[in-house]
């Protein structure tokens, strides 16, 4: 396995470990507010300093670790079920439902991919829900599409007839085998479109969309520091550091997973 | 005589393509008795395995069947796809040419043959598992490779393990299709043993389809020779191989059994443009002018069936062993 791979799947693996265990890991509320504590830099009792109420930024950026990894991790697994189940539908039923299912895809991927979320906040209101649900909008259509090509190839295949030859309904056919093979392209996918969906959560939270405050999230501790940027620059370097490592590591997963999985690029072979 | 298990009768399949019609098969006829064993044998692109596909009903949906299809009572071209599935599996099975590629890659060997038994029996996961590990045994596959994938088996393995998944449902009628064809010689030999020992086992029958007529010596009751999509004979395996009537299936066996290798000249023609007269004339050496005008009918004389303007019924004057001495 590739070293990117491994490398980007332990800073995943830590992000998620801290993301449960932030209660835990920082005693200290990140809500707290404490006015005779402001913008104080970086010490032994706040590691990361605190902000302009106060409030420990360690402890905020350790739960910004629980929203971005929620945000991002449901809207991958939104766009999995839509996109494997309408990928699935369209590739092997083929004709006008195909024909629908694509149609519709392509009018989703007319739309600007950042334009569609604020749209969507702007009729829903902004909250980190609604952002969840613009984005997943947004990015479903693009699994779909992977999807119903595999399906398309391998419908055709040998061992389909094999199974349709045991009997087997066209559920059935679908879900053991069908599904099975069609989802590995999905991973390499779903590794950059979750850091994909990182930013863009940090971005449309920086604008006011995404998370509201006091929830802490990175981009909005972001848009928060902005005011503070010469006096207090620890207060946007940390979140930034994390959002940045976090969108590494996805991308180094996924770079990482492309090359591992295509048979074409030579692998090393483990002996 | 009894009623057969299958019976195909008068089976047309056409191909709808872009550049014509092509008949693929023009008339099949045969049948299979219970726990009989009908082999068919003929050239590439023939009509064989269109033939044992349609029985299954897995052709493509531009193609146009005519004919009957029997199964027991029932008409399986009159059936509804949903009808007609309830056969696969349960009544017939089907094991095809490259076992790589129909089997699943990415399910391991044991959970494809359970998935095969869980396809056609209400059960739970755990008994189709057990099954399967029964069925893998049968097959003469040790039970470390349950859990192995098909690119972890070797050709003779993955033909066993697509043998236990067509046996899984105990399938009254086995359709092989060149099972042996992409094995090694000496697998072959194990994979057809394993096959007839199965086949008493189970007391099944089957429709076998090869090119090898040391398989059809081994396993068959009933020969059918195919040529360019007609049944050419329809005879007994003893009468097939000492009293072979039909010139094709005669030049076939000359093939094989002649001391040098003697080639059938020319080639099957093309089913694009189908020759008048009857199908082989062009490659026949006792072709007459009324081969090149006239279509031969199917003609049953003592129990076998052929389509030759010369066939009378009487092969006294061309036993084989006469046949290879005179060359």
């Amino acid at each position: 396995m590739p070293k990117t791979v491994r490398i980007g799947a332990i800073i995943i693996i830590c992000l998620l470990v801290v993301a449960c265990l932030a209660p835990v890991l920082t005693p200290v509320n990140p809500l707290a507010v404490n006015m005779g504590e402001k913008l104080q830099g970086l010490s032994r009792q706040h590691p990361m300093g605190t902000d302009q109420l106060g409030r420990d930024v360690l402890s905020r950026v350790l739960y910004g670790a629980r929203t971005s990894m929620a945000a991002s991790f449901s809207v991958v697994i939104i766009c999995l079920a839509v996109g494997i189940a309408i990928g699935c539908i369209a590739g092997f039923y083929g004709g006008v439902i195909d024909e629908l299912l694509m149609r519709l895809v392509d009018i989703m991927m007319a739309f600007p991919p950042f334009i569609l979320p604020i749209a969507i906040t702007g009729i829903l209101g902004p909250s980190l829900t609604n952002i969840i649900i613009a984005l997943a909008l947004t990015s479903w259509v693009g699994y779909a599409r992977m999807v119903r090509s595999s399906v398309l190839t391998l419908k055709h295949l040998d061992f389909v007839a094999a199974a349709k030859a045991m009997g087997s309904s066209r559920s059935r056919i679908i879900r053991e085998h069908i599904v099975p093979n069609a989802v590995h392209p999905l991973v390499v996918y779903a590794a950059f479109n979750a850091s994909h969906t990182i930013l863009a959560i940090s971005g449309l939270s920086f604008i006011g969309l995404g998370a509201q405050p006091p929830t802490p999230e990175w981009g909005n501790m972001l848009s928060e520091a902005c005011s503070f940027m010469g006096s207090s620059p620890y207060l946007f370097i940390f979140p930034g550091l994390m959002i940045m490592l976090t969108v590494l590591a996805f991308n180094l997963l996924g770079d990482g997973l492309r090359d591992y999985l295509d048979p074409r690029l030579g692998t090393e072979v483990d002996l | 005589m009894r009623k057969p298990l299958l019976e195909v009768k008068d089976l047309q399949i056409k191909f709808e393509t872009k550049r014509g019609t092509i008949a693929v098969s023009d008339g099949v006829s045969f049948a299979i008795g219970e726990n009989e064993t009908l082999c068919l044998v003929g050239e590439s692109g023939c009509g064989k395995s269109v033939v044992a596909v349609s029985i299954m009903g897995l052709l493509p949906a531009h193609a146009r069947v005519a004919g009957e299809i029997r199964y027991r009572e029932a008409d399986l071209l009159q059936c509804s796809p949903g009808e007609w599935s309830r056969f696969r599996g349960r009544e017939i099975a089907m094991i095809f040419e490259q076992p790589m590629s129909c089997l699943n890659p990415v399910i391991s060997a044991g959970r494809q043959i359970a998935e095969a038994y869980a396809a056609n029996n209400r059960c739970s996961k755990r008994e189709a598992l057990a099954e399967a590990r029964r069925k893998l045994d049968e097959v003469g596959i040790p039970e470390n490779c349950f859990v192995k994938f098909p690119h972890e088996l070797s050709g003779g393995m993955q033909q066993r393990v697509m043998i236990a998944i067509a046996l899984a449902c105990r399938p009254n009628l086995l359709i092989a299709d060149e099972p042996t064809a992409a094995l090694d010689v000496t697998v072959q030999c194990q994979i057809l043993e394993l096959l007839h020992c199965l086949k008493d086992r189970y007391r099944m029958s089957m429709l076998l389809i090869t090119h090898d007529l040391g398989v059809v010596a081994e396993m068959a009751d009933t020969v059918g020779v195919m040529y360019a999509g007609t049944m050419m004979e329809l005879s007994g395996v003893e009468d097939f191989f000492y009293r072979p009537g039909h010139p094709y299936s005669r030049a076939l066996m000359n093939v094989v059994a002649g001391n040098a290798l003697s080639p059938i000249r020319g080639s099957v023609p093309h089913l694009l443009e189908p020759v008048p007269g009857c199908p082989f004339h062009a490659r026949c050496v006792d072709a007459v002018e009324q081969c090149r005008r006239a279509r031969p009918q199917p003609r049953i004389v003592n129990g076998r069936m052929e389509r030759c303007h010369h066939f009378t019924g009487d092969n006294s004057g061309r036993q084989l062993d006469q046949m290879v001495s005179s060359r």
